[in-house]
C-alpha cells in the first residue's frame, strides 16, 4: 500500500508549483506590477486550495476519479474523468515539450527534439514504474538542492550589481486594469494546477494535515515565484522580461562576479529541469491512475508504458513550434484549463453539499 | 451571431486539439451546472436523496478522531 508522509507531499507540491513556472514571466502583461498579480493570485489560489481539500476531506480514502464518480454517478462522472484525462494530457505534453525545447535552445541545439524528449520521458517512466513513493523520496532529495540553488542565484545576482529596484516603479503606474486582466491566468497557472494532488492526497499517512501541508507548499512556492519575478524585472526590466524567450535564463547569464563566477546558466538549466521532471511525472501518474480507475485496468505498468509512448509522439506532433507553444498561453487557461482546475472542483463541491443535505432530510 | 464571430476569432489557427477541448469543456460545464441546478431544485422541494452512506465517510472519520 502506498503511503506518503507530510514532508513528501510538501516537497512534491512545492516542486510541482515551482516546476515550469520559472521559465515564464508570470503576469508580465501587468509590466512592473507583475509581482502584485502573483500575490493576489496566491491569495485566490489559497481559497481554491480550501475547495480542493474540502473535497478530499469529504472522501478521505478516494482519489479524484473516485470522488467524481461518488458525487456525479457513473453516467455523468465517467465522461468528466475522460475529459480530465484529455486536460492532463494537454498539460503533460506541454510540460514535456517546453523542457525539451529548453534543452534544445540552451544546451543541445543540434540534437533532435524527440531524442531529448524520449530520454526525459524514459527517466520519468522508470521512476513511476518503481512507484509514486520513489518519486516522493526523490523530491525530498531534490527539494533542498532547488532551494539552495534559487537562493544563491538571488544572492549572486545582487552581488553582480545588476539589480535595480527602481525598475519596479511606478507601482500601479498603469492602474489596476492590467492586473485584473492578467489575474485569471496566474490563478490557474500555477496555483490552480494543485488540483492534480486530489489524485495523491489519499495516499497521505496523516490525512488531517493535508490542508495545512498544501497551504504551506502553495504559500512558500508563491512567495518564491514572486521573488523570482521581482529579480527578473529588477535585472532585465519589464520590457525585456516580457519579450525574452526564457527570462530566468537571461537573468542567470548576467551573473558575473569578478570574471570568476560566471556562465552558470547551464547549472541553472539542469536545476530548473528537475522542476519540469517532477511536474510532468506528477501529471503522468495522475493520468495513469485515472485511466486504471475508470477502465478498471489491473496492469498499471503496461498502461504507463503504452501511454508514455503515445505521449512521446503527441508532445512532438501537437505543437508545430516553440513560438506556437508560447502563443497558446494564456489562451489555454482562459478557454479550457481553468474549467478543470477551478470551475469543476467548485461545482462538484456544491453538488456534494446539496446531496449531503438531501441525504439527511 | 456575435458568439460565432467571437469563437471564430478566438479559435482561428489554434489547432484541432485545443478547439476540441474548448468545445468539450464548455459543453460539459453546462451539463454539470444543469446537474447542480437540478440538485438545488430537488433540495428546495424537500426530496430526500436515498443514499444514507453519502457523506457518512467523512462524519465517521471525524468521530474516530
Amino acid at each position: 500500500m502506498t503511503n506518503l508522509s507530510n514532508h513528501q507531499l510538501f516537497t512534491l507540491m512545492f516542486i510541482f508549483e515551482v516546476g515550469s513556472t520559472t521559465l515564464f514571466a508570470l503576469g508580465i502583461n501587468a509590466k512592473q506590477d507583475a509581482w502584485i498579480v502573483i500575490l493576489i493570485a496566491l491569495l485566490i489560489g489559497l481559497v481554491f486550495v480550501w475547495i480542493y481539500t474540502e473535497l478530499q476531506n469529504a472522501f478521505p480514502d478516494k482519489n479524484y476519479a473516485e470522488i467524481i464518480i461518488a458525487i456525479l454517478g457513473k453516467f455523468f462522472g465517467i465522461p468528466l474523468i475522460l475529459f480530465y484525462i484529455l486536460d492532463c494530457l494537454w498539460h503533460t505534453a506541454r510540460n514535456l515539450r517546453e523542457f525539451g525545447e529548453l534543452i534544445n535552445l540552451t544546451t543541445l541545439p543540434e540534437t533532435p527534439l524527440w531524442i531529448i524528449l524520449s530520454l526525459f520521458l524514459s527517466v520519468s517512466v522508470y521512476t513511476l514504474l518503481k512507484g509514486v513513493e520513489t518519486l516522493a523520496r526523490a523530491s525530498e532529495i531534490i527539494f533542498p538542492i532547488l532551494i539552495i540553488f534559487m537562493l544563491s542565484i538571488y544572492i549572486l545576482i545582487y552581488i553582480s550589481g545588476d539589480v535595480d529596484f527602481k525598475k519596479l516603479t511606478p507601482v500601479l503606474g498603469n492602474g489596476i486594469k492590467p492586473i485584473l486582466q492578467t489575474l485569471p491566468s496566474v490563478v490557474m497557472f500555477p496555483f490552480g494546477e494543485i488540483f492534480i494532488f486530489l489524485m495523491y492526497w489519499h495516499y497521505s499517512n496523516d490525512k488531517n494535515s493535508v490542508r495545512k501541508t498544501t497551504v504551506k507548499a502553495v504559500l512558500y512556492s508563491g512567495m518564491l515565484l514572486c521573488f523570482s519575478l521581482i529579480m527578473d524585472i529588477t535585472v532585465l526590466g519589464p520590457k525585456f522580461t516580457s519579450i525574452a524567450t526564457i527570462p530566468f535564463v537571461e537573468t542567470l547569464r548576467l551573473i558575473n562576479i569578478g570574471n570568476i563566477i560566471t556562465n552558470i546558466d547551464i547549472i541553472g538549466i539542469i536545476i530548473i529541469f528537475f522542476g519540469g521532471f517532477f511536474k510532468m511525472s506528477i501529471y503522468l501518474y495522475a493520468i495513469i491512475t485515472m485511466l486504471t480507475t475508470v477502465f478498471k485496468i489491473k496492469n498499471y505498468k503496461s498502461t504507463l508504458i503504452l501511454f508514455s509512448t503515445f505521449l512521446l509522439w503527441f508532445s512532438v506532433a501537437f505543437e508545430p513550434s516553440y513560438a506556437y507553444h508560447i502563443w497558446m498561453f494564456p489562451f489555454d487557461v482562459h478557454y479550457f484549463t481553468i474549467i478543470y482546475s477551478n470551475i469543476f472542483p467548485f461545482l462538484l463541491l456544491m453538488i456534494y453539499w446539496i446531496k449531503k443535505k438531501r441525504a439527511k432530510l | 451571431m456575435w458568439i460565432i464571430e467571437f469563437l471564430k476569432k478566438a479559435l482561428e489557427g489554434r489547432g484541432f486539439y485545443p478547439n476540441l477541448m474548448v468545445i468539450l469543456s464548455w459543453s460539459y460545464t453546462v451539463v454539470v451546472v444543469g446537474i447542480l441546478l437540478c440538485q438545488l431544485f430537488l433540495y428546495l422541494l424537500g426530496i430526500k436523496y436515498n443514499n444514507d452512506a453519502f457523506g457518512k465517510e467523512t462524519s465517521e472519520k471525524k468521530k474516530e478522531q
